[in-house]
Formats: structure tokens, C-alpha cells, sequence
């Protein structure tokens, strides 16, 4: 007898469902750069982490015919409109067309990891057009007064 | 291609205007998506009691240069893929436009 997943599938199935909303509206949305790739980057995280959820749940991954063809449009194809540099929107796009080799196989780790892949590209682009505001480092912390007497 | 011609073959209701939830649901999407076009004045909306009320033609519009927001109506999984496809190409008038990743956990693990 196999051992109970790690994982529920009713778990997966929950948090499936808000990560999969974000990607639609990351895929759809019309906001500016950097900001559209910031979302885009953080629902590719969410689609990563569900589907890692879903291993650990035991569940398949269903291979998806022609994704390699996937698109995430609107803006985000290589004909115009890109900002940031085009060395990192090369790797971009390697990134998304694995993404896309991997939905077309059975390997649900190549999937999520893909989608890892394409999150931190992402990052990088939009970090190149807008350095992330660095936060200030705390003070260091006064050294504890010594006791009189 | 008549550009005059809507390339979208989604069902809207049949009303001068919609709400967010009409639009929501022809689309297929969820209507935080609709408002969020909306606060980026990809749509115009005006308020009506607690409802926000926008304009078909304004959606038919936004249709007409996005044709893959589109749920095309009546169509079965692939043929909806198909036709979004295909609405694309003869909205770019390019070969080579790719369908949108939607659907990528619903299709994949669910």
C-alpha cells in the first residue's frame, strides 16, 4: 500500500484557486512597467508553488499540446513595447518557450520549476528598470548599558 | 481584414450597459479584472447606486484590439483555444501570434 500523500488535494485545490486568478490577471492586465512584471513575477511564483503542492499531493501533471507556442502578451511580445535590457528579455523568452516545453511533458517538477525560472528573470527585468528601493539597515543596536555599582 | 468588423466572438448581454459582473462573466474572468481595467481607464465606468455601469460598446471596443480577452461563445475547450487564436492572427494580421497561458492549473493538475 502507497503512502498517504504529503500533500491533500483539497489543499492543492484551494490554493490553486486565488494563484490562478493572479495569472489570469497578470497575463491580461494592462499595467506599466515595472509594475506589470512585478505581478507577472509574483503569479508565476504562485503557479510554481501550487504545482509544487500538487507533486507533493501526488497529483500529475497533465501535458498541455502546443504550449510552447504560449504567449503572455500584450506587451510582453518581442515585437515592441519592451523596456529593460534586451540581454535579459533573451533569456525571457528561453525561459517562457521551457516553460512551455515542460507543460507539453509529464514532469511536473520541469513545470514548476519553469515557472520558478520565469519569476526571477522577471524580477531581474523589472529590477533593471527600477532598482528595488533598498530598505535602510538598522541601527546597531546600543550596547546594553552596564550595570552601576 | 474589415477592421470594422468586431473580431471578438464573445457573448455580451444585450444592453446599452453592463456591470462589472455581466462583463465578468462573458469574458470569463473575475471582476476584480474588469475593475482593475476600469481604474486604468481601459474602460470607462460611471456609478450607479453601488453599481458600476459600463458602456457595451466601450467593451466591444476593447474587444476589437484585444481579441484574446474574449470567450469565444459556444465553443468547446480546443475550439475556444482555436478561435481565440485565430481571432488574434486576423486582429494582428501576423502569423505567429500565440495563444494566451490561461488556464495553465486548471488544465495541467485540476
Amino acid at each position: 500500500m502507497s503512502p498517504e500523500p504529503v500533500v491533500s488535494r483539497q489543499t492543492v485545490r484551494e490554493a490553486a484557486k486565488p494563484a490562478e486568478m493572479l495569472w489570469e490577471a497578470s497575463v491580461r492586465a494592462f499595467d506599466p512597467y515595472p509594475d506589470r512584471l512585478r505581478t507577472l513575477a509574483e503569479a508565476a511564483g504562485g503557479q510554481a508553488r501550487v504545482i509544487q503542492l500538487a507533486e507533493l499531493a501526488d497529483m500529475p501533471w497533465r501535458p498541455r499540446e502546443g504550449a510552447r507556442e504560449i504567449s503572455l502578451a500584450d506587451g510582453l511580445e518581442e515585437i515592441g513595447g519592451r523596456q529593460g535590457p534586451p540581454q535579459l528579455w533573451e533569456e525571457f523568452d528561453s525561459r517562457l518557450k521551457a516553460l512551455g516545453v515542460a507543460m507539453e511533458g509529464d514532469n511536473i517538477r520541469a513545470v514548476w520549476t519553469a515557472f520558478e525560472g520565469l519569476r526571477d528573470i522577471t524580477i531581474e527585468i523589472a529590477d533593471a528598470i527600477q532598482p528595488p528601493i533598498e530598505e535602510t539597515p538598522p541601527a546597531d543596536e546600543e550596547p546594553p548599558q552596564k550595570q552601576a555599582g | 481584414m474589415d477592421r470594422s468588423e468586431p473580431v471578438s466572438t464573445v457573448a455580451l448581454p444585450d444592453e446599452d450597459e453592463l456591470s462589472v459582473t455581466e462583463i465578468a462573466t462573458a469574458l470569463g474572468l473575475t471582476p476584480a479584472a474588469v475593475r482593475l481595467w476600469v481604474r486604468e481607464d481601459r474602460l470607462k465606468a460611471r456609478k450607479d447606486g453601488r453599481r458600476w455601469l459600463i458602456r457595451r460598446d466601450d467593451v466591444v471596443e476593447l474587444l476589437n484590439t484585444h481579441p484574446h480577452l474574449g470567450k469565444p461563445h459556444l465553443a468547446d475547450r480546443r475550439g475556444r483555444r482555436d478561435a481565440a487564436l485565430a481571432a488574434e492572427r486576423s486582429a494582428t494580421g501576423r502569423e505567429g501570434s500565440r495563444a494566451i497561458a490561461t488556464g495553465v492549473l486548471q488544465s495541467g493538475i485540476l
